[in-house]
């Protein structure tokens, strides 16, 4: 009787354990499978948000770290974590972002896309200016032009229409490219891959 | 000592069991805690939750925000009565999200759906079996639905638009 008590217990405990802690250990999972997945250059999306055929184990991460996020039907969510050269973002150093092209957008309905530098805690970066993102939207009265050049930096003087600032502390970051109702070309996987997606130089 | 192994095997295979629950439910569990956070701040199903200021370095609330869109979000009950929704014409960039409990987009509305002028009538039902002719019909086949709806910001940052449009989306039980 003693023994099967004990296995109860044993058991129950193994398993409140891991309920508990599953959060953490999902996070684990995502750290450790940042180089792994869908990658277009530095790129990395997930092409399979709010679908019901995406495997448990990815909507658990997705739910983790976007939860409530739009399908690629209507969004298609690209990150990264290095720069074109596959060494980590990192606020030491001065960026540019390059297109050489625009992205595949619906513009005709409204579509655009933004570019958002996030800290290593996933927040906005602290800046006095407030300035989080560039966003396009193809009517931006030719403010944007392509080939077009996008300045990352820590440095106030380099705050422009075309630039976005650092993380005032040194620290890795990461770049949120979104792209609000992207055409079918960057829907599909096969497809996505040939796009010409932006280079991110490290110029300093 | 001869049991100690076999506890160590139940605590074991007790987290294992836990894990395969875990990623079985976690979306579940997240939406629902969601659900739980939007009574608390006294919402009813229904109700529509707006977010009327851009996002800055002090919200700390969800990772990853974003600063081109301001949100609406609500919780409906598909499973007890059916809704209408109306929507009035946005100029700009919009997506209306409508989520079941394991996070999967059951269907959208969006900017490309309504006409530049005029305010359009959605009915948002777990069949098809209400829909009145001519009507735009979004089915929900859920018992909870999260509606999440995206309002994209003007080039100049001038929030009253997005704001008229926030305060004149109408959802109504029918």
């Amino acid at each position: 009787m003693e023994f099967v008590i004990a296995a109860l217990i044993s058991f129950s405990t193994g398993l409140i354990l891991a309920v508990k802690y599953f959060p953490f250990i999902l996070d684990y999972v995502i750290e450790k499978s940042q180089k792994r997945g869908f990658y277009n250059g530095p790129w990395k999306t997930h092409l399979g948000v709010g679908r019901k055929k995406t495997a448990k184990i990815e909507k658990a991460a997705i739910a983790r770290v976007g939860l409530g996020a739009n399908s690629s039907d209507e969004t298609i969510y690209w990150n990264a974590f290095t720069d074109s050269d596959g060494n980590d973002l990192d606020s030491r150093n001065e960026y540019q972002i390059l297109f050489n092209n625009d992205l595949p957008i619906d513009y005709i309905n409204k579509g655009f896309w933004s570019i958002t530098i996030y800290g290593e805690d996933k927040f906005l970066v602290v800046n006095p200016q407030k300035k989080y993102m560039i966003r396009y939207s193809g009517d931006n009265e030719g403010a944007l032009k392509f080939p077009l050049v996008l300045n990352l930096s820590r440095s106030g003087s380099m705050i422009s229409e075309n630039s976005i600032p650092l993380p005032l502390r040194f620290e890795k970051f990461s770049i949120a490219l979104r792209c609000y109702r992207p055409l079918n070309i960057m829907k599909e996987q096969s497809t996505s891959l040939s796009i010409s997606m932006p280079l991110i130089k490290k110029i300093l | 000592m001869t049991i100690l192994p076999t506890i160590l095997a139940f605590l074991a295979t007790g987290f294992c069991a836990g894990l395969i629950v875990s990623i079985q439910l976690y979306p579940t569990m997240e939406v629902k805690r969601m659900f739980r956070a939007f009574k608390r701040e006294g919402y009813l199903t229904g109700d529509w939750k707006h977010f009327g200021e851009v996002v800055d370095h002090n919200i700390r609330v969800i990772v990853k925000p974003n600063c081109e869109t301001l949100y609406s979000t609500t919780f409906i009950k598909p499973s007890d009565t059916a809704y209408s929704l109306l929507i009035p014409p946005y100029p700009e960039y919009f997506s209306i999200a409508f989520l079941d409990t394991n996070t999967d987009v059951l269907g959208y509305i969006t900017n490309k759906d309504i006409l530049p002028e005029e305010t359009i009538r959605f009915i948002i039902n777990r069949t098809n079996h209400l829909k009145p002719n001519n009507e735009n019909t979004i089915i929900v086949d859920s018992d909870l639905c999260w509606v999440i709806a995206r309002f994209g910001i003007p080039g100049n940052g001038d929030l009253t638009s997005v704001h008229t449009m926030q305060n004149n989306l109408i959802l109504k039980k029918i």
